[in-house]
């Protein structure tokens, strides 16, 4: 291993919650690192064409990759390092192991930020592995990103707001999307995106589901069919079409490898994903020197992420002495606030309920509550 | 298919093409995409097939996860074509007869 | 099994519940805003320079218009990221409406385009006309369409389909397409005789026995009279198709 660098804070992830995060530590002083694996930084921001919902306050209103180049404008002028084609592959303590464009290298953190977002769940059927069947994501960053249509006839699974939006998006592209196919008895997502997409003429299909695709070596057609009340598959009401792309936006899980690695509490909450770091109101884990932020927190979307970076931005570096412990309450409130906005509502309830039982948890475990659960 | 025009983000912009070779056959790929998008372009959407099986491969969550676009790219076997991007001139197989690696 | 939670789009109460009375359509421009669930949300709010639209310090509230201060600039229809907000216009004339709508498709309409008018589920609903389509800097990306269409369909018609240019033949046997034949009208030819005299339509082997029908609909369209108005070009023998060897000959009769 080629000899080490140090830095007050490393966060790992160039999304919007690591970008944030890293935004916020650096504007307080310290000198901070943010690495991905990817060979741009953004996350999933620069595939997000569409505008984004929100309080006007915050950017609500933008396109996802105009906010992508304002972060990535505001880490460079604060004077964030960002290493890209990083990828950090273990973690021991506070150091980091990086390959780094192919080199080898160590990195020593004082504080660590894991901002590594959240992957997109599989889901089986007969033929779901046949080419033609794809994440929701992968063809997002297809058409958005590369400028490629991986199909022309396409059916998507899972209404959230994922499924809704790759629909319309597929259909700027030049696509045709035959149906969308939900499983549940209503469409997840926000109805504003279900209204685009079905005044282009675009069918949703609840309670149904695909009970197979079939096709010679790719994708040919796709058998719908709907649930019975019991939740199974009702034969009789098979129907196909001839589709030779199937997305799948079924919900995602966080990454969460190198929190487990470092061996930090850990809470199931199948609201948010799955299993996540259990950590406190500041984004502070039972480690005291490992902080999340973003999807690996619990599956939410990227303006609440942004928020959560920086919210552990400015923790970590009020956590290293240097900001007021009075100037970094102030701020944070202030972010605690927005983020209160952003989990309000009908839409937000289940993100909202899930989030106050993370705290609860932690608050239990470290015997103390609130700000301080430091070992 | 390319997406040459598009309501919101404008026309492609297209950077410099070149050739590289995919089971002895010459594509045009954009330098620097992802091998993946340069094949989903030209329709090829095999990537490979599975040792056990011999089953078909395409991409499939296209950001260097599942392994299932995974090619052998100038003599390197599993490369994630999604994530890996084109130079000139690149040899790329697809293991289409599937078996081991 | 409706409304926008089980289908995607606004139920019968739903889009009740969103309406401004029709009296403030037939005043001058107003905005419709289809935003039914509480989505923490408000960048309509901002977007309004006349204080039209307030959804309050808690975000989730639905947008509440005022109608009276709403002048119908139609500036939040581009700021709404659901692309929830609509416009209608009643004023101009006793039986076209304006409806405008976001639309961020390729490719866009020109101006005086015929295009099919369609519904909250993609279904056609009038023939529409392109009064106007702004690609302005401040939409950011998203284009709004103006369409003319038949009063009685302002609350339904939402977005719109290109009618493929040239794909629809009226005239089979010289094949001229719908839209030449509105392009004819458009021009002046306002009977089935004048746009066969601008356009062959009708012309050919058949003699118009095919089109004419459809041609007539064009016209009554495109001028908004009844299609009974539109009267069928002047017959003349032969009405049938025959060969002219077998008139050649004289009349047998003698």
């Amino acid at each position: 291993m080629a000899t080490g660098q140090t830095f007050d804070i490393v966060v790992v992830g160039a999304g919007p919650a690591g970008l944030a995060a890293a935004i916020e530590a650096a504007k307080r002083g310290a000198r901070t690192l943010v690495v991905d694996e990817n060979n741009k930084p953004g996350g999933q921001l620069f595939k997000q064409i569409h505008k984004f919902f929100g309080s006007h306050e915050h950017r609500a209103g933008v396109r996802g990759y105009d906010i992508g180049r304002q972060l990535l404008d505001e880490a460079a002028k604060c004077g964030v390092e960002v290493w890209l084609d990083a990828v950090v592959h273990g973690l021991f303590d506070s150091r980091l192991a990086v390959l780094h464009a192919g080199r080898q290298v160590t990195v020593q953190a004082g504080r660590i930020i894991l901002a590594t977002g959240a992957s997109e769940n599989a889901v089986a059927f007969p033929g779901s592995t046949l080419p033609g069947v794809m994440g929701a994501g992968a063809i997002q960053t297809m058409i958005n990103v590369h400028r490629v249509l991986p199909g022309k006839r396409f059916v998507m699974l899972g209404s959230g707001n994922v499924g809704l939006i790759v629909c319309y998006q597929l259909m700027q592209a030049g696509a045709e999307v035959l149906a969308v196919v939900e499983a549940m008895p209503s469409i997840g997502g926000y109805g504003v995106h279900a209204a685009k997409i079905r005044r282009a003429g675009v069918p949703i299909l609840v309670g149904t589901t695909i009970s197979r695709v079939v096709g010679q070596g790719k994708v040919e057609a796709v058998v719908l069919a709907t649930l019975g009340p019991d939740g199974r598959i009702d034969p009789q009401s098979e129907r196909t079409l001839a589709a030779d792309t199937v997305g799948l936006a079924v919900g995602l899980t966080p990454l969460t490898e190198l929190a487990w690695m470092a061996g930090c509490e850990f809470f199931f909450s199948p609201k948010l994903g799955g299993h996540l770091p259990l950590h406190d109101e500041n984004m502070l884990t039972s480690l005291p020197y490992l902080y999340v932020a973003g999807d690996i927190t619990g599956v939410e979307e990227a303006s609440t992420a942004m928020e959560e970076g920086r919210l552990a931005g400015i923790a970590a570096a009020e956590s290293l002495g240097l900001v007021e412990a009075a100037a970094a309450a102030t701020d944070k409130a202030a972010v605690r606030q927005r983020i209160d906005v952003l989990r309000s509502g009908p839409f937000g309830e289940g993100r909202r309920l899930a989030k106050a039982e993370i705290l609860q948890q932690q608050a239990l475990r470290s015997g103390q509550g609130g700000e301080s659960w430091k070992a | 298919m390319r997406v040459e025009k598009h309501p919101v983000l404008g026309d492609r912009e297209v950077g410099r093409l070149v050739t590289i070779s995919v089971d002895g056959a010459e594509i045009e790929a954009v330098e620097g995409e992802p091998i993946a998008a340069a094949l989903l372009a030209q329709g090829m959407i095999v990537m490979r097939r599975t040792p056990r099986f011999g089953e078909p491969r395409g991409v499939f969550c296209g950001i260097g996860r599942c392994t299932d676009c995974a090619m052998t790219v100038d003599g390197v076997p599993n490369v994630r074509t999604c994530v890996t991007p084109v130079k000139a001139g690149m040899v790329i197989t697809s293991n289409l007869k599937g078996g081991g690696e | 099994m409706e409304g926008v939670k089980l289908t995607g789009a606004l139920s019968a109460d739903e889009q009740a519940s969103v309406f401004p009375p029709n009296e403030r359509a037939e005043r001058g421009p107003v905005a419709v805003i289809e935003c039914v669930q509480q989505i923490p949300c408000n960048p309509c709010e901002k977007a309004c320079p006349f204080g039209a639209i307030e959804v309050g310090p808690d975000i989730t509230n639905l947008p509440r218009l005022d109608l009276d201060k709403c002048r119908g600039c139609g500036l939040c229809l581009s700021k709404c990221p659901g692309l929830a907000i609509f416009l209608v216009d009643a004023s101009k004339s006793a039986t076209e409406a304006l409806v405008m709508f976001p639309y961020e498709y390729l490719p866009l309409p020109a101006p005086d385009e015929i295009v099919d008018g369609v519904d909250r589920t993609g279904r056609f609903v009038a023939k529409a006309r392109v009064v106007k389509v702004d690609t302005g800097a401040q939409r950011e990306g998203t284009t709004i369409v103006t369409l003319a269409v038949p009063k009685q369909t302002m609350h339904d018609v939402r977005s719109m389909r290109l009618v493929a240019p040239g794909e629809v033949f009226l005239c089979r046997c010289c094949e001229v397409s719908e839209t030449e034949v509105r392009q004819a009208v458009r021009e002046g030819a306002k009977t089935v005789a004048a746009v066969k005299m601008r356009t062959r339509a009708g012309m050919g082997l058949c003699q118009g026995r095919t089109c004419r029908r459809l041609i007539s609909r064009v016209i009554a369209e495109e001028t908004g009279q009844s299609p009974a108005d539109i009267l069928p070009p002047t017959s003349r023998a032969p009405v049938r198709t025959l060969s002219l060897e077998a008139l050649a000959g004289g009349d047998d009769n003698e």
